[in-house]
């Protein structure tokens, strides 16, 4: 099993969710993050509008999903497809220990 | 004099009006501000509104109003509100009940100490406050509303004040100053602590001190009719054209036009025009609106930018330095026309009234900002002002008031 993290604009949310559900992954996390890397983020005004300031960190939106190892490549190429070039973010795959369904108690791959 | 209904009935909705801005402060300033303090403000704004309001019934409107003492307070015939007539006027408002004057002018008693709490917001103690704002009301509001208005010697000099530029925005403005200053800025002073954090609900609170200030300024004629509604027209071009100039300035100055910039060019417009709103045409009214939007536009820019002064709402500018150049106009574009018993300006023969406005203007900067800096400086030395660094990183919601503004469940 592995865990792919997945970091975009929160706008790319639905692309993604779409890919997701081409490739018959059924379940998902995400939520709100601020990070930096090479993207700056947009100046918010300050001080009645009379000041602007770039804040430091970027929002962004992190996905998680955890699926068979076999899924991997054919998902993050349909992903890379989709997602256009523009598009800052990044897609980290680590290896999954364990995964239990809490409810059935399942484990391993038909856990998740 | 009989009593008029008409103007009886403008007269307590103005009072309401003029109430309403209180808390509408309130919500402009917890708007502006962070979200772990922004009940903070508000709790000051309430609580100011009951705690005035009975220290008005008290002591107040009597030290203001009822008859002079050698030019410098009012005596203590109305005092705890006794033999104030309800069936009968006082002299201030000869066609209104006694109690309707009384209590429209505790409407003002209330919120000119509480526009001084945009300045010192996020990192005062709330004890210091409450003490402040009594000592503050008692020495500095009360002295110079009889003064003026109450017929001491200002008023005898000839100093007019339509509706509170120098009696409420010159001293509240340059009392935010001294706060500052007394205060020290808060922690992280810097551009990522002045994000505000709720616009839509400073707007809201913006909107609806707009229109109480037309029972601030019109209802000031203290009676309805031709110079309530003259009052009330200079009060809108002037926020309008004063707000307008905020826009314009923001979008060139910052790139791009802002929502705390139109509100806050609506704010101080109102203020700048609050003097001279019974005394202009609303053409003059016009122009003062867009000298009051440079004035306190780059105001702020000097005070907060360059001085790094953390005037934290920016009230000396907003308030006071508007209030100040609305008191001033007095002085130039004043004309009977508009209103018989006001003075003539420059402009309409009477070059003298400037030099008197600036007396009057002067006294009221003085007040302010020397009497908050010592009622402070003494409260400082007694009971301490600023909160503990760990209440202020905790947020002053919490550490005073064990409240949370908005709960994310």
């Amino acid at each position: 099993m592995k865990k792919i993290e997945i970091i975009i604009p929160d706008r790319e949310l639905q692309t993604v969710g779409a890919v997701l559900k081409d490739n018959n992954i059924g379940g998902m996390s995400h939520y709100r993050v601020q990070g930096k890397g090479i993207s700056k983020a947009e100046p918010v005004s300050i001080g009645r509008g009379t000041m602007q300031y770039t804040p430091e960190f970027v929002p962004r939106t992190k996905i998680e999903i955890v699926v068979k190892d076999d899924v991997v490549d054919k998902l993050v190429n349909n992903l890379l497809d989709t997602l256009s070039d523009k598009i800052g973010g990044k897609i980290f795959i680590t290896e999954a220990q364990e995964a239990i369904d809490i409810r059935t108690k399942a484990r391993g791959e038909s856990a998740i | 004099m009989a009593i008029d209904t008409g103007d009886t009935t403008w007269m307590l909705i103005s009072t309401g009006l003029v109430f309403l801005m209180t808390p509408a402060l309130g919500f402009f300033e917890a708007g502006l501000i962070r979200l772990k303090n922004s009940l903070s403000v508000i709790m000051q704004t309430m609580t100011g509104m009951a705690l005035l309001s009975t220290l008005w019934f008290i002591v107040g409107f009597t030290l203001v109003f009822a008859p002079d003492v050698n030019g410098i307070i009012g005596d203590l015939q109305w005092f705890f509100f006794n033999n104030v007539p309800y069936n009968d006027s006082v002299v201030w408002a000869p066609t209104i009940p006694g109690v309707n004057f009384a209590t429209y002018q505790m409407m003002f008693a209330v919120i000119t100490p509480l526009l001084i709490t945009g300045a010192f917001a996020e990192r005062m103690k709330w004890n210091a406050f409450f003490i402040f704002i009594i000592v503050w009301s008692l020495v500095i509001y009360y002295p110079l509303a009889h003064w003026i208005w109450g017929g001491g010697w200002l008023a005898k000099i000839g100093v007019f004040d339509f509706a509170g530029g120098i009696v409420i925005h010159t001293s509240a403005g340059m009392a935010a100053l001294a706060s500052a200053l007394v205060l020290g800025r808060r922690k992280g002073f810097g551009p990522e602590i002045m994000v505000p954090h709720n616009l839509p609900l400073a707007a809201i609170g913006a909107t609806l001190l707009w229109i109480g200030w037309f029972g601030f300024n019109a209802g000031s004629a203290l009676a309805s009719g031709a110079l309530a509604a003259s009052a009330l027209l200079a009060t809108q071009i002037g926020a309008c054209t004063c707000a307008l100039v905020w826009i314009l300035l923001s979008w060139k100055r910052t790139g791009k036009p802002t929502v705390s910039a139109a509100i806050n060019g609506a704010i101080s417009g109102l203020a700048g025009v609050t003097p001279t709103a019974g005394f202009i045409t609303g053409q003059w009214a016009f122009v003062l609106g867009i000298v009051l939007g440079f004035a306190s536009y780059y105001g702020i820019v000097l005070i907060k930018e360059r001085l790094k002064i953390d005037d934290v709402l920016d009230v000396s500018s907003v308030h006071g330095i508007t209030g100040i150049v609305g008191s001033l106009w007095i002085g130039l574009f004043a004309t009977q026309a508009i209103n018989p018993i006001g003075p003539n300006g420059w402009l309409y023969g009477n070059p003298m009234q400037l030099p008197i406005q600036a007396l009057g203007v002067g006294v009221g900067a003085l007040m302010g900002f020397v009497g908050t800096f010592v009622i402070l400086k003494i409260l400082d030395y007694t009971i301490g002002i600023r909160a503990k660094e760990e209440e202020e990183d905790l947020g002053l919601d919490i550490s005073y008031h064990q409240e949370v503004a908005y709960e994310n469940k």
